[in-house]
């Protein structure tokens, strides 16, 4: 916080020079105890002068208060006693005993109203704390707001439409665009690290020296290397503050030891503070090299690119500056004409966004909507309480009457109702902090894997002042309403009408029944949402992803490169590991593919497609890849269409073999057989054709919501010998009976195969599926659960209302029964009030969501967010509801007996 | 003049005051209190009690020119008026009369 020498709390200073007065004496006050700050920091510590000068500095502030209270009690002359009188402050003390001592003779009201206050209050603070860890919070770097990622979009061709950057595009905006301060790259990778006879996989990221010093995070120990010593070879790693304790107990000389990282010998240059976590929470290692154009094949854009910009710079205007250097990379890289095409025909252009939107990643919409949901629920929390409150008014009625014909003024008689809801949201916020207290670690553990910068959420500070903000905005919610339509003069008349009590006046039940109208709004726009994400969340489920992930266990390992140096070793590898796998009881099929459907997707690049014709300016065929093992197929129970799998022989004969998806068959050969037509990689070094053998059914392997992608596979080693791609950590996966309980002898398995080699990311297929839906499920359990508390707390206030209008209408009651009213005539009229009140909800509720699941859109997976059904489902369990809430009410209204009745009061 | 017009608190800081001579302020008056009368006293009473002592004539102050250590900020330097002085030596003349003989019950000075 301070960390140029020690200077007191500047905010705290701040409030001190403007609380005390603004003269020779305040500021010797603020001189003397930063004095004493500076001396007591240099004896005893920092840590323990600010907890001095907090003590202190709130000391003075609140002497102060209440010298200037009591100032303003001498000046307006009232009595008082001299010594204790604090004006103001002491006839609101007053009125908080006597708030305090009239809400403990209502215990009922007075619990009710607390608990209903505490679940709204309590619910917004935790996921406020929340919302405000992961989305506002800043980010650990120092002067977060210079900090921006620069992408890139190529809309004219078949791509993402927004994807990272290639390394020379850093190199080149760095040393052209005068609004950068300082940019590098990054890449996430899975690694592993063996140290000793223990191998781990870890998540790892290679970054450029330039990105450490762009996000100015010099390491706690050690230091950065020079870019000459990188470029000399020197394979430089940075390790995290966890794993420096974990696996090297710390070891204050671990600078300069090597350790064995992703299959290379690499130099331990620095150890990385503690709040040092970048790209990822979990990121233990990073690998420094330094960008050089000259050197690095260009066009790989798999990186990640973060830059500082000068302070005041704004997005467009940097932007302005990067385009131009984007366009002349045309120049630059003339030699490379496909490289080249590729920039012109996609009209490449580079997109800049804030760090923290790239950090928050797409659990920002769904947070913010978790977010707006609680506030509902604690608006009708509040409508609940003013509810209560009108009726405790209403029953105070004669109370209030007294107390003016006796001399309360109307301000008086507002205090008395402030005071009392202020005490009520007082005790609600309290309990409604320690709720959240509870629930936040809750709520992170519960959370699903994949929201991001989780390990920064907590109760902090500010969530306790926002839990203040929504504890006293209730109070004047529900206090101010019944305050100040109570003290009203006219209200007041009805010290004279004591006698009678008859049907309440209009505009109260007017005010009151508004609520209700409220309340079963916000109700019904909840429960429309959640409708919405349900039918999504069921329509997801049912979607095909071209394979069967249930009864489906995969893992992966990695095995040492100095063991199996070549594909060729690689590929006995994987053939020795499927043979035992496939003997363990109960197995089906094994398989092995390089990237796993939903999980990891596969890689896009072009093809060149055999006859078809490559006109200039036609759209190059894109074709995403994936290489697979024999058995891959049939253990995910991918469909054959035509043609056959992949054989063991087609390893060995090594004559360049495809199975294609359905999709490209469709598309490149339309009604033709493919079978036997050819294509191969128009980048790179695989150039040589392969013959489609086989044709399978489309996969989602992006993600259940996007559409299957037009997809090769490829045998693991192919026409091209020794040089080609050796695969070196695929997912294997299991087909058997019971799969799950298998992963303690796959783990022996390979122990006795290897016994060095980790084995990692052992799961179940319907897993890795239930994970990628985690943002629909998060935000349909936030929303499904606040849909029920408000439904709830809807229908509790509706109860309340015709319960109490149905006892203020005893008299009435009594008298149309007298007269001849039957039963059911009167049970009608009072559930026709109530439910009244409820389908004016239901409607203006429909209306609002017909508004307000625009929203939700994009989270929505086959469903309209204006779908009649849910719209008219939801609605008719409203109207239900409310009928419900209206049933116990009409029978004692029907219970009523006239005789009775007329002999009250 | 009957009572006492001055508290026990406010005797121990005028006395304070006295000794540190020339450079009595607040935060010099805070450590003499704590290190001479083992009494730890929040600023916030401190000040309120060289208000008050200053509003009852027995206490006047002047400006010294701002440090940097003090982060800018000017410091009052306080001194005990002759009122202050003739209010202290009331209860001064009390202690000694009252306590002359005393010395072995209540022990030697520091002791």
């Amino acid at each position: 916080m301070n960390r140029k020498g020690s200077q007191p709390p500047r905010w705290l200073e701040a409030v001190l020079k403007a609380v005390l007065p603004q003269n020779v004496t305040g500021r010797s006050i603020v001189g003397d105890l930063h004095e004493d700050f500076v001396r007591r920091s240099s004896q005893s510590g920092l840590a323990c002068a600010e907890a001095w000068y907090r003590r202190e500095a709130l000391g003075v502030i609140w002497r102060g208060a209440l010298k200037r209270l009591g100032d303003r009690r001498l000046r307006s002359g009232l009595p008082g006693q001299p010594r204790k009188g604090d004006g103001m402050a002491q006839r609101w003390l007053e009125e908080f005993k006597q708030a305090l001592r009239s809400l403990l003779r209502s215990p009922g009201f007075t619990l009710a109203a607390t608990l209903t206050l505490s679940l709204g209050i309590g619910s917004s603070a935790a996921i406020f704390s929340v919302v405000n860890g992961i989305l506002v919070d800043p980010l650990p770097f120092e002067e977060p707001g210079q900090l921006v990622t620069i992408r890139s979009t190529a809309p004219g061709v078949n791509a993402p439409p927004e994807f990272g950057v290639s390394p020379e595009f850093s190199y080149y905006y760095l040393r052209e665009a005068e609004a950068l301060q300082d940019a590098g790259v990054y890449k996430s990778i899975g690694a592993t690290l063996r140290v000793g006879d223990v191998a781990e996989r870890l998540r790892m990221a290679e970054v450029s020296l330039s990105l450490v010093t762009t996000l100015r995070s010099p390491p706690a120990l050690g230091s950065f290397p020079s870019s000459e010593e990188l470029t000399a070879g020197l394979d430089a790693v940075l390790i995290s503050d966890s794993l420096w304790k974990r696996r090297f107990g710390a070891d204050p000389a671990i600078v300069g030891k090597t350790v064995d990282a992703a299959d290379r010998t690499r130099t331990i240059v620095g150890v990385m503070s503690p709040d040092f976590r970048f790209p990822e929470d979990d990121t233990d290692i990073w690998f420094l090299f330094v960008i050089d154009p000259q050197r690095q094949e260009p066009g790989d854009f798999s990186w990640e690119l973060v830059a500082r910009v000068q302070p005041g710079t704004d997005p467009q205007g940097l932007l302005s500056q990067l385009v131009p250097i984007a366009d002349r990379m045309r120049e630059v890289y003339a030699s490379a004409p496909s490289y080249v095409d590729f920039l012109i025909r996609g009209r490449f252009r580079p997109v800049v966004h804030p760090l923290r939107d790239q950090m928050v990643g797409d659990m920002g919409r769904p947070l913010l909507l978790v977010l707006a949901t609680v506030l509902v629920v604690w608006m009708v929390a509040c409508a609940n309480v003013a509810n209560l409150f009108f009726v405790r008014a209403e029953v105070r009625q004669h109370e209030m009457a007294v107390r003016s014909a006796l001399g309360a003024g109307r301000g008086r008689l507002i205090r008395v109702f402030g005071a009392e809801a202020l005490l009520l949201a007082g005790a609600g916020g309290v309990i409604g902090c320690i709720l959240a207290w509870a629930a936040v670690p809750l709520l992170v553990n519960a959370a699903p894997p994949g929201v991001p910068r989780l390990s920064n959420v907590d109760l902090d500070l500010t969530s306790l002042g926002f839990a203040a903000g929504v504890s006293l905005a209730s109070a004047l919610l529900f206090g101010l309403m019944p305050a100040l339509r109570y003290s009203s003069s006219s209200a007041l008349g009805q010290v004279h009408s004591m006698g009678i009590r008859s049907t309440a006046g209009r505009r109260r039940q007017w005010a009151r029944g508004g609520l209700v109208i409220a309340q079963s709004g916000m109700a019904m726009v909840l429960l429309v949402c959640s409708g919405l994400l349900m039918q999504s969340f069921q329509q997801l489920a049912s979607v095909d992803p071209g394979f069967e992930s249930e009864g489906l266990l995969t893992f992966q390992t990695s095995p040492p490169r100095e063991d199996f140096p070549s594909p060729t070793s690689l590929i006995g590898f994987h053939h020795s590991l499927m043979d035992r796998l496939a003997a363990l009881p109960g197995v089906e099929s094994v398989g092995a593919v390089r990237n796993l459907p939903i999980d990891e997707s596969a890689a896009g690049s072009f093809f060149d497609i055999e006859g078809a014709a490559t006109a200039a300016g036609a759209e190059r065929p894109l074709i995403y890849f994936n290489f697979v093992t024999p058995g891959y197929f049939e253990a995910m129970k991918i469909k054959i269409l035509a043609g056959r799998g992949f054989r063991r022989s087609d390893e060995e004969d090594r004559v360049g073999q495809t199975v294609i998806s359905r999709s490209v068959a469709e598309k490149y050969w339309p009604g033709q057989d493919p079978i036997g037509k050819r294509l191969r990689f128009s980048q790179g070094i695989q150039s040589s054709w392969e013959t489609v053998v086989g044709v399978v059914d489309d996969v989602r392997d992006v993600s259940l919501r996007e559409s299957p992608r037009d997809i090769a596979y490829f045998p693991f080693i192919g026409a091209q010998g020794d040089e080609g791609w050796g695969v070196r950590s695929p997912a294997y996966v299991l087909r058997a009976h019971d799969a799950a309980s298998l992963a303690p002898l796959v783990r022996e398995e390979i122990r006795r195969l290897e016994s060095v080699m980790p084995v990692y990311r052992m799961q179940m297929m319907e897993e890795v599926v239930t994970r990628s839906v985690v943002r629909l499920s998060f935000a349909l359990l936030a929303l499904g659960i606040s849909a029920a508390m408000a439904l709830a707390l809807g229908s509790i206030g509706l109860y309340g209302v015709l319960s109490y209008v149905v006892s203020q209408r005893t008299q009435e009651i009594g008298i149309r029964m007298a007269l001849g009213a039957r039963a059911g005539q009167v049970r009608r009229m009072v559930v026709a009030q109530g439910v009244g009140l409820g389908l004016i909800g239901v409607a203006a509720g429909l209306l609002a969501a017909a508004g307000l699941t625009r929203v939700l859109r994009d989270l929505l997976y086959g469903t309209s967010p204006l779908d009649p059904v849910i719209f008219a489902g939801t609605a008719s369990v409203m109207i239900v509801v409310s009928l419900l809430a209206c049933f116990m009410p009409a029978r004692r209204a029907c219970s009523v007996d006239p005789a009775r009745s007329l002999r009250l009061d | 003049m009957g009572r006492n017009p001055l508290g026990d608190f406010e005797q121990l800081v005028l006395l304070a005051i006295l000794r540190l001579k020339g450079e009595a302020y607040g935060t010099q008056i805070a450590r003499e209190l704590e290190i001479q009368a083992n009494r730890r006293v929040s600023r916030g009473a401190l000040y309120s009690s060289l208000d008050r002592l200053e509003r009852k004539g027995f206490l006047r102050w002047q400006v010294a020119p701002a440090t940097s250590e003090r982060g800018g900020q000017p410091k009052r330097c306080f001194e005990v008026t002759v009122a202050g002085l003739e209010a202290l030596r009331e209860p001064h003349r009390a202690w000694l009369n009252l306590t002359a003989g005393l010395e072995d019950i209540l022990g030697g000075p520091r002791g």
